[in-house]
């Protein structure tokens, strides 16, 4: 008989959340010192909630992307929060006074909270930078559509042939079903405190 | 520049003078399903990765202490970006003079070839899984000794995968 169970020899389990389940709420800090919550964005259609850091390559990388996104589907009812889950004493360039340079030299359009106590980080069960979480703003609140990357081409913005992240937002908002709901990316891991 | 890494080279960091291969996927399985009776540790990781490349010598002396005992290699597979993802890898490799096996992964989706491994992994690095079983570490290693008792997990997985 084939063994199915997997052995995982000392990692971090998390748990977190799966396409389908009720999006867990938060209140951070954003990079302006106001708090900012997932029930302030009630009227919206959905949100695209994108776990990110000031310093792994691969965020960087998705930086210009993510503002694009931002100024596509905010009109259209999807804006963008990007939340900071790093612990800044494992990465120092991701601390608080880090982030609210890293938001007025690029000028971000949406939030950028910071995760201090990694609460919700944990409760989506975000492992990485960058790692998207589409919300769907339904009757009974918010639930998660989407889990996954942007696209399928971190290095090439211009070799991008699949937006899984834009597909599924379109998908929603033409009523239809999401076409592809998981995608895997490499990226860096959250620096979670052990 | 190249050298050759068989009978010419003396010793293992001349190997090295040679850049890392680039492989797909497909390569990749090839390669590693060749011989079952070798337990065949692939850590994927990158330059740009702070924990990766402070395991890499962890890694190394795990395997100096237990290739005596098993037949274990540990390969080392790059995920950095193209174009010179290979060359930066090596770089790296030959400056912490870190001799294990390596090869530079030719892909730029993930989706392609993540679930060909481990549907389970959402592709976080440093990550390291033993082929053709089913044992994996999904953080960073912090010491020599947790390295070892991972190869002797997924060798002692290995051998009841080869009774069976």
């Amino acid at each position: 008989m084939m063994r199915l169970s997997v052995l995982i020899v000392g990692s971090l389990v998390l748990s977190g959340v799966k396409v389908g389940d009720k999006a867990p709420d938060f209140s951070l800090k954003n990079v302006d010192g106001k708090i900012v919550s997932l029930s302030d964005y009630a009227k919206e259609k959905g949100v695209i909630v994108i776990f990110t850091c000031n310093h792994c390559p691969y965020a960087k990388l998705y930086e210009e992307r993510i503002i694009a996104l931002h100024k596509e589907f905010a009109p259209k009812g999807f804006p963008v929060v990007a939340i900071n889950p790093n612990a800044p004493e494992i990465v120092p360039e991701d601390s608080y006074e880090n982030m609210q340079k890293r938001a007025k030299e690029k000028n971000y359009p949406f939030p950028y909270l910071f995760d201090e106590k990694q609460e919700v980080a944990r409760a989506y069960g975000a492992t990485k930078t960058p790692h998207v979480f589409l919300l769907q703003n339904q009757e009974n609140g918010f639930s998660v559509a989407y889990i996954g990357a942007i696209d399928d081409n971190p290095n090439d913005p211009k070799k991008v042939q699949k937006r899984y992240l834009a597909e599924a937002i379109e998908a929603l908002i033409a009523g239809k079903p999401v076409p592809v709901s998981e995608t895997k990316a490499i990226g860096c891991s959250v620096k979670y405190r052990k | 520049m190249r050298l050759y890494c068989g009978w010419l080279a003396v010793h293992a960091t001349l190997c090295l003078a040679q850049p890392i291969p680039s492989y797909y996927w497909t390569e990749v399985e090839s390669r590693f399903s060749r011989r079952p009776d070798t337990l065949y540790v692939l850590n994927f990781w990158s330059t740009w990765c702070r924990p990766c490349v402070t395991e890499l010598p962890l890694l190394q002396a795990a395997y100096e202490t237990l290739r005596v005992q098993l037949p274990v290699q540990i390969w080392l597979i790059s995920l950095d970006f193209p174009p010179d993802g290979a060359q930066k890898a090596y770089q790296l490799l030959k400056q912490k003079r870190i001799h294990l096996p390596a090869l530079w992964l030719n892909e730029s989706d993930p989706n392609r070839w993540i679930p060909r491994i481990d549907p389970t992994w959402d592709g976080a690095i440093p990550y390291t899984k033993a082929w053709n079983v089913p044992v994996k570490h999904t953080a960073d290693f912090s010491s020599v000794e947790e390295v070892m008792a991972f190869v002797k997990a997924a060798y002692d997985a290995l051998k009841r995968t080869d009774r069976r």
